[in-house]
């Protein structure tokens, strides 16, 4: 097992299995999206209270999912990057900070869109969005660090140390609606034992979940290799790994 | 005083700004240990101190919002402590990895 | 299968077409800039392979 993990230290061998896998990731995650969002928007019975708005959590839930652990990843990546000096760590925390913007920032625009109706605003400075909307912060703060030095090198390690001390973010984010009285209702599906929801519910979420994990994969592997060819452009495997 | 609150507030007042300057200047200097030196330095600081800060900001108005309104601030005042113990033995480690990041 | 209700949504149309539109333009956004940025780096990757070889043999 550990020569797979000095495999992923070789930037020439994250590549290729990024440049293998990208295919695979992005069927699974086209079906598994498909399949959600049909069943959970056409054939997921309504919901006694909130009717069919409900509906939006099949898109909002797994956004904020993974806003959470694209952030989680983007720090461990980081902290690999930092402590152990491997700069594909880096190269894996920067291509996956766009990616998890983009999701925090769907999170907090669907989920607005879905207080309207509930709550009767779009808005509230309520726990769980406050610390969703600093992670978004967090996210624009490293996205903007990391290209301000001159040297590559020192932008990537002020980055990974700056998502590190974000990273207290994220439990805060999961556990707000357990500390505090929120507006934002309380874990249904990652409670231990029984989720509260109906199966019939409940399948197109994890189908959704599994979509939206599946893209994270195959929109990482491809931002990836970017980000290693930059770092590694003079490099000699490069020249065959993209043909000259 | 200042902002017209009654003189009962004002222990809690001072008690959360005191809890909340130290934390903050720990905030700030690991922001700062990550800027210094970087062009347009500032408008990053700002950037990253914000995400940092906020917490801190909403449960340091929120003590003394609370004291006005007669509930208690207890429950504010204590997560502000936790901030600071928290920012204040953690923060040092970062601020000084921060530095040398930026000036080796 | 799918009856009237499905695009008014129970009269939640326009909260839930809208949210579904948000998450559907940021997978394709994803995508997209994903595809360039990748793009972007091989265009550079070859011209700094250019321009190595160049050097290597004007030196």
């Amino acid at each position: 097992m550990w020569t797979w993990f000095h495999k992923l230290a070789s930037p020439p061998y994250v590549y290729r299995t990024a440049a293998a896998l990208t295919p695979w990731f992005l069927t699974l995650a086209t079906v598994a999206i498909a399949c959600g969002l049909i069943d959970g928007l056409a054939f997921a019975p309504r919901d006694y209270q909130q009717g069919d708005a409900f509906r939006i959590i099949y898109v909002h839930v797994p956004s904020g999912w993974l806003s959470m652990f694209a952030y989680t990843c983007m720090a461990v990546a980081g902290a690999v990057g930092l402590i152990w000096r491997i700069k594909v760590g880096h190269a894996v925390a920067a291509a996956v900070a766009p990616i998890g913007a983009s999701f925090t920032a769907a999170a907090l625009l669907t989920g607005s869109l879905w207080g309207r109706p509930m709550w009767g605003t779009y808005w509230a400075w309520d726990p769980r969005l406050t610390s969703e909307l600093i992670l978004l912060f967090l996210y624009v703060g490293v996205m903007s660090l990391r290209p301000a030095f001159d040297d590559p090198g020192r932008g990537d390690r002020a980055a990974a140390l700056l998502a590190i001390v974000g990273v207290v973010n994220v439990p805060i984010i999961h556990y707000s609606v357990v500390w505090w009285n929120s507006l934002h209702q309380a874990a249904t599906v990652a409670k231990i034992g029984k989720p509260d929801m109906p199966g019939s519910m409940l399948w197109p979420l994890l189908s959704m979940f599994l979509g939206f994990m599946l893209f994270f994969g195959a929109v990482l592997c491809i931002r990836l290799r970017g980000e290693v060819l930059n770092r590694e452009r003079h490099a000699a495997w490069v020249r065959e790994a993209i043909g000259s | 005083m200042a902002l017209a609150i009654p003189a009962s507030a004002y222990g809690t007042m001072m008690g959360s700004l005191a809890l909340g300057t130290l934390t903050l200047s720990w905030l700030g200097a690991i922001g700062a240990g990550l800027t210094v030196g970087l062009k347009r330095a500032n408008v990053l600081l700002s950037l990253i101190v914000l995400p940092l800060a906020m917490p801190l900001l909403i449960f340091g108005a929120g003590a003394t919002d609370r004291v006005v309104s007669g509930v208690s601030p207890a429950g504010a005042l204590y997560l502000l402590a936790a901030l600071c113990v928290l920012t204040c033995t953690l923060a040092p480690f970062a601020a000084a990895a921060a530095l040398r990041i930026s000036l080796e | 299968m799918i009856e009237s209700g499905f695009w008014s949504m129970g009269g939640y149309a326009r909260y839930v077409w809208p949210a579904v539109g948000i998450a559907c333009a940021v997978l394709a956004w994803n995508l997209w800039s994903a595809w360039r940025f990748l793009a972007a780096a091989r265009l550079r990757a070859h011209r700094t392979l250019a321009m190595d070889a160049g050097s290597g043999e004007g030196a």
